[in-house]
């Protein structure tokens, strides 16, 4: 058994510089297209910042209410300065010389006759742009302001003047102040209003980390092929010959498996230390995260039960092929399909809830939950069960398929 | 040196391969087992060389049978079966490697039964290269390792040309005259020359049959 060791890993020695180019090109076409992906996504997510001209009397106790008001537009998405001025034409002034993005001129007496219901208009004033605050504001804040500011304010003035009449002056002040900078925060700042929930990015992963776990296993399912001349067997008449000498199909499919295992895990760990060692030169790898909670040793030794499954699941395909183009076939498409469904090309909530349902039980949604469990440090139980289980049934499987085919008749 | 074969059986199924295969064959003898394509002729060698399990019967070598005894099976019965049982992307010694040791490969080389197969001449050669009288001629040399006395021969001068043929034949005249016992299935007349005694395997059973250089009378006996 120890010289077929030693046979079979000649064999594969073979094949390995072109497994490890395959495999580098791959990783680093991955890695160029999360690139790009973090690129784009920085771009829309950056905070957008927005230098406000405030043209009013800044000593309105109603007019610091507004101010703060839209200062707390969406701190999520808009970092928003506002500046005041003592006439429109400094404002105008700073506009042109794009100092501000836009200003508002709040008309005197505007918040009075708020209160009893009439809105003087709020003149604003901004360069052509179609990103502009204005176009903003105006999405943001027009349905409030008509419909509802007015007559909820008219609420609160009510109970203050309710106040005031009884006496309650300070009282009055006070809590008409408290209610209506609540009530703006409560309207403009928008993370308060409604829950984000980012759907499809499962495995509490950001997207591009995500997709690097979800191709990982498939580039690492897909590292087989360049063995496939190895493990394709037409002729089983060595394979005879062997079980005659004593070493059994188990024998022999324990040998192939070891000797592809160890082979792909040591790929794996030269992949790892490759991308520990470029982390610092390459901005996609450090933005990835995927060495923040353990080192490139650590999760290339982590990562084994990956490739016991990889390597059991590429040897069943072989061992089920007789022709080396339909094994190569065979183990394309069924990793492409499985992978598919188990949501490695897209989030995982663009299917229907019982595919979401089965996808962690499958061998490449097992793969993939665990390989996140790594980088995030959940419990890789499940996974990790199920893995083995997988890598188990499979390498029996082939041993009984070996058996099978050295004993037809 | 004597070996018994008793009551092989082996069903696939429904199916009955062999019913009751019986032969003897003592040392320097080469027993030939002839049969029409699907017989179970190549079944019966899978068998004797413990690839599989029969359903019945016994391989008796000195009384011993050695369907119990696998280990000793394996030192004692080599098997040479049909096809190319080599590594096409090896050498020729690459794939010896994996039957000999080092030295016992040197040794053969040098003057054993390697040197008669003229295995020397391509050793370093990818089997992916060679002829098919030199990966024949390869396949017996991994099959004879540690000189078992028994041999399981699966048509091995099959698709062979004739000088391939005779340097395979000297082969096995050899070993022969060395004690050794050949079972042979076979379709080549120039095996059938080869052997002392001759079986058919005809609905599962085997049958003594006796081969007079008459080829109509081996056809006709199928």
């Amino acid at each position: 058994m120890k010289k077929y060791l030693i046979v079979q890993f000649k064999r594969m020695a073979k094949a390995l510089p072109l497994a490890m180019a395959v495999m580098l090109l791959l990783f680093s076409g991955l890695l160029a297209v999360l690139h790009g992906l973090l690129q784009s996504r920085s771009e829309s997510e950056e905070l957008k910042k927005y230098v406000v001209g405030i043209v009013g009397d800044p000593d309105s106790a109603y007019m610091h209410l507004g101010i703060s008001a839209i200062s707390s537009l969406d701190e999520t998405r808009f970092s928003i300065e506002l500046k005041l001025f003592d006439d429109e034409e400094s404002a105008l002034r700073e506009l042109k010389a794009e100092e501000i993005s836009s200003y508002f001129v709040f008309p005197a007496g505007f918040i009075e006759m708020a209160m009893h219901g009439e809105i003087l208009p709020i003149r604003a004033v901004a360069l052509q742009d179609p990103g502009s605050f204005i176009l903003l504001l105006k999405e943001e804040l027009a349905e409030v302001i008509t419909e509802v500011v007015v007559e909820t304010q008219k609420g609160i003035y009510g109970v203050s003047e309710a106040l005031d009449a009884n006496g309650h002056h300070a009282l009055a002040a006070e809590n008409a102040n408290r209610l209506s900078e609540e009530y703006f925060r409560m309207l403009f700042r928008r993370s308060d209003l409604y829950e984000t929930e980012e759907l499809g990015v499962a495995d509490a992963l950001p997207l591009p980390t995500y997709y690097f776990c979800s191709f990982t296993v498939f580039f690492l399912l897909l590292m087989g092929l360049p063995f496939a001349a190895v493990f394709v067997k037409k002729d089983l008449s060595l394979q005879r010959m062997l079980a005659s000498a004593r070493i059994s199909p188990l024998r022999q499919t324990a040998c192939e498996y070891g000797i592809y295992t160890g082979i792909t895990a040591g790929m794996f760990l030269l992949l790892f230390l490759l991308l520990g060692l470029l982390k610092s030169r390459v901005e996609v790898l450090s933005t990835l995260g995927i060495f923040d909670l353990h080192g490139p040793l650590a999760l290339a030794l982590l990562s084994l039960p990956l490739v016991l499954l990889a390597a059991s699941f590429g040897e069943l395909l072989f061992e089920l092929s007789g022709e080396l183009v339909s094994g190569i076939l065979l183990h394309f498409f069924v990793t492409l399909a499985l992978c598919y469904i188990t949501g490695c090309f897209y989030p995982l909530y663009a299917f229907p809830a019982p595919i979401q349902a089965l996808a962690p039980f499958l061998p490449t949604g097992a793969a993939r939950s665990y390989f996140a469990s790594l980088l995030t440090g959940e419990s890789p139980l499940l996974p990790l069960l199920l893995l083995s289980l997988y890598a188990a049934g499979f390498f029996a499987l082939t041993a009984a398929v070996r058996k099978r085919k050295l004993c037809a008749a | 040196m004597k070996i018994e074969i008793r009551g092989i059986a082996k069903t696939y199924g429904r199916k009955s391969v062999l019913r009751d295969v019986h032969f003897t064959a003592e040392s320097g003898q080469c027993v030939g087992i002839l049969g029409s394509n699907g017989c179970g002729k190549s079944t019966l060698l899978s068998i004797l060389a413990g690839i599989q399990k029969c359903d019945a019967g016994s391989f008796l070598y000195e009384g011993k049978d050695l369907f119990r005894y696998p280990r000793q099976r394996a030192r004692l019965v080599g098997y040479v079966p049909q096809g190319t049982p080599l590594f096409d992307e090896l050498s020729a010694k690459d794939n010896l490697l994996l039957w000999y040791s080092g030295e016992e490969l040197r040794k053969e080389l040098e003057g054993g039964f390697l040197a008669m197969l003229g295995i020397g001449e391509f050793l370093k050669v990818p089997v992916h290269k060679m002829s098919g009288g030199m990966k024949k001629r390869l396949s017996i040399g991994c099959a004879i390792a540690g000189r078992p006395p028994i041999l399981l021969l699966d048509e091995p001068m099959a698709a062979l040309d004739l000088v391939c043929k005779q340097s395979i034949l000297e082969y096995l005249r050899a070993h022969k005259k060395a004690g050794g016992i050949l079972l042979l299935v076979t379709h080549d007349l120039l095996e059938l020359e080869l052997c002392d005694s001759w079986y058919i395997i005809k609905d599962g059973v085997s049958v003594p049959f006796r081969y007079d250089g008459n080829l109509k009378t081996v056809v006709e006996s199928l």
